[in-house]
């Protein structure tokens, strides 16, 4: 039922918008990328509340956004749900209020806007927080309050700016169960952006990379990680990539270095390995010698039960290795390492 | 981290003496006068003095009339501070200081000013009388303009610093729930700066209550009609001082009144 099928081009600043996105019914569209990259423009654009200079956006049939045509529904009459990093919570009234207040608007006699805004606490557990002003609540449960009162006005399409972004990192993970939970109720199709590689995959049916105001590239999380296709993208998922030419079986990178990567298909083509198939010696490996190079460790931080070394060579290469493998081969900064890739674990695409 | 510093640096250190003088001779300054006010007031005869006819009309009168002020103020300046607030228009700095203007003019001028634009033979006075029967020199309805002319800059300020200090993304939140402008208005932006509304309302009441130069000289000076508080004191002191004493103390009561119920609210709005 309710697509929204966008094109968006605008200006602001030294941003310049222009980036297409879609979502279907019941999808959750992740929205990714650096700070600066143009995430939240585009969800204010979408609200209606940056004008667009060209493009087009159509939501569920009913164009809201055409400046070629004059067409420019105004926010209030777009049932566009927005979500503010800080929520925006109305301060001077109570949480049922809050809630009760896109209801309101809409013509809704008081008392029965304020009993279904009643319904919507009960939904998200804050039922006992009904008559107490949202600067009582932790974060988390002004989260909940901004969710229940952006979906109380009955959007078709719900943006979330940074949802998780306020709450302290320990209390997140059981937040963002809920957040999925919540979000799966709702019918219509929501974006969420974040910067966050964790959320975007879970939160995200598809995910949308932003990158200085263009899509970079979109798809699944699964589709992102296997090609990634900037170096943002890699470095989202954690990933190594780099850029080369292949000729039969051989790929040589930019930086001159030479990779044996027998499945690469021929021409310009995008090299990723994830840190864990990087190998690391002490001294030049015995044996095979292909696919190796040396370099000296740049940085090595602890990443849970394993290191994330960085290693800067002919080209820059991260490796996972274990505490263990790190303090025995005396992995610290400045140390000389070799740096060592099986052929099979090369992916290597078109670019 | 820093601001606990600076506050406890604040509270400890000492000030040096020759300031601290001058701070004490200050504040002698500001308060002996009242103090003598309150010696001087004739206790005993004070239910009298205040019983008296044209005092009680004057009391009446300056109240009625410095909230019909105070009223016009809010009409007015509201709007006004919302538009200086919120829209960068050509010319905005010089409206904002035509708004301002009357802080820090003469009120005698504001009333000659007021008297060549609204009196009998002013610019739009005389048109005013001839087409609504308006007229202003002896008038109650002068005072009221009078009174609004001095009041209204109090509330532009403070409101539209209120206005200028509200996140506007709560509009947009707002807006995105399907509330239209005037909605928004009503029910986000008013509540949020109601505090300084409230505190630029009393300002300009407070104001308005005090106020001499203009009125006496844009409505005249006539007991029942014009006569406010301030214009009988001046009166009261020709005749002898117990009239006056009753009536400044009067003010003082109101002043310290107004000051006491909102310290905290003007300190933080101003």
């Amino acid at each position: 039922m309710s697509t929204l099928e966008a094109q968006l081009q605008l200006t602001r600043g030294t941003l310049e918008l222009d980036a297409a996105i879609e979502a279907r019914a019941g999808e959750t569209v992740a929205l990714v990328g650096r700070n600066g990259a143009g995430k939240t423009t585009l969800l204010l654009a979408l609200a209606g509340l940056v004008a667009l200079e060209r493009g087009r956006v159509v939501l569920d049939g009913d164009v809201l956004d055409d400046p070629s045509a004059g067409i420019h529904v105004v926010t209030e009459r777009r049932r566009v749900g927005l979500l503010f990093q800080d929520y925006l919570l109305f301060q001077q009234m109570s949480i049922v209020e809050n809630v009760a207040f896109g209801l309101k608007v809409k013509g809704m006699r008081k008392r029965d806007a304020l009993s279904a805004a009643h319904v919507w606490l009960e939904r998200m557990e804050l039922a006992p927080f009904a008559d107490q002003r949202p600067s009582s609540l932790s974060g988390g449960q002004a989260q909940r309050v901004a969710l229940a009162r952006a979906l109380a006005a009955d959007p078709k399409l719900l943006l979330l700016d940074e949802p998780l972004a306020a709450i302290d990192a320990m209390a997140r993970a059981p937040l963002r169960r809920s957040l999925i939970a919540h979000l799966d109720q709702f019918e219509g199709s929501r974006i969420v952006v974040t910067h966050d590689p964790v959320e975007a995959v879970l939160l995200g049916d598809r995910i949308v990379v932003l990158e200085d105001g263009r899509v970079a590239q979109t798809g699944t999380a699964e589709e992102l990680r296997s090609r990634p296709r900037s170096p943002y993208v890699a470095d989202l998922f954690g990933l190594n990539l780099w850029r080369g030419t292949s000729r039969e079986g051989l790929v040589t990178l930019e930086s001159g270095l030479e990779l044996v990567v027998p499945e690469a298909p021929a021409g310009q083509v995008l090299v990723s390995v994830s840190p864990r198939a990087v190998a690391l010696h002490g001294e030049h490996p015995e044996g095979s010698p292909r696919n190796t190079w040396e370099g000296i460790v740049a940085s090595v931080e602890p990443d849970h039960d394993v290191v994330r070394v960085r290693l800067e060579g002919v080209v820059a290469v991260t490796a996972l290795v274990t505490t263990a493998a790190a303090s025995e081969l005396g992995l610290v900064r400045g140390a000389r390492a070799w740096a060592a890739i099986k052929a099979t674990e090369i992916v290597a695409y078109p670019a | 981290m820093s601001k606990a510093l600076i506050h406890s640096r604040r509270r400890s250190a000492k000030p040096p003496v020759a300031i601290a003088a001058l701070a004490i001779v200050c504040v002698l300054f500001l308060l002996l006068p009242l103090v003598a006010l309150v010696l001087r007031a004739p206790w005993g005869r004070l239910a009298g003095e205040l019983a008296q006819p044209e005092i009680r009309s004057a009391l009446w009168l300056s109240l009625r009339v410095s909230l019909a002020a105070t009223f016009l103020s809010l009409l007015l300046g509201v709007p006004l501070a919302w538009i200086l607030a919120r829209w960068d228009f050509p010319g905005r700095s010089f409206v904002r200081g035509v708004a301002l203007l009357p802080l820090v003019l003469p009120p005698v001028v504001g009333g000659v000013a007021l008297l060549l634009v609204l009196g009998r033979l002013g610019l739009v006075g005389g048109l005013l009388e001839d087409l609504f029967g308006m007229r202003f020199f002896g008038t109650t309805a002068g005072v009221v303009v009078a009174e609004t002319f001095v009041a209204l800059p109090f509330l532009v300020l403070i409101v539209e610093a209120a206005l200028r200090a509200l996140d506007i993304r709560y509009e947009d939140a707002a807006a995105t729930l399907g509330a239209g402008a005037w909605t928004v208005f009503r029910r986000v932006t008013l509540p949020a700066v109601l505090p300084a509304l409230g505190a630029g309302a009393v300002l300009a009441w407070a104001r308005a209550l005090g106020e001499f130069g203009a009125t006496i000289t844009f409505a005249g000076n006539l007991p029942g009609r014009t006569q406010t508080i301030p214009l009988a004191v001046y009166v009261e002191l020709q005749r002898g001082l117990d009239g006056a004493i009753v009536l400044s103390l009067v003010l003082v009561v109101i002043s310290l009144t107004v000051i006491v119920a909102m310290r905290d609210r003007l300190v933080s709005s101003l």
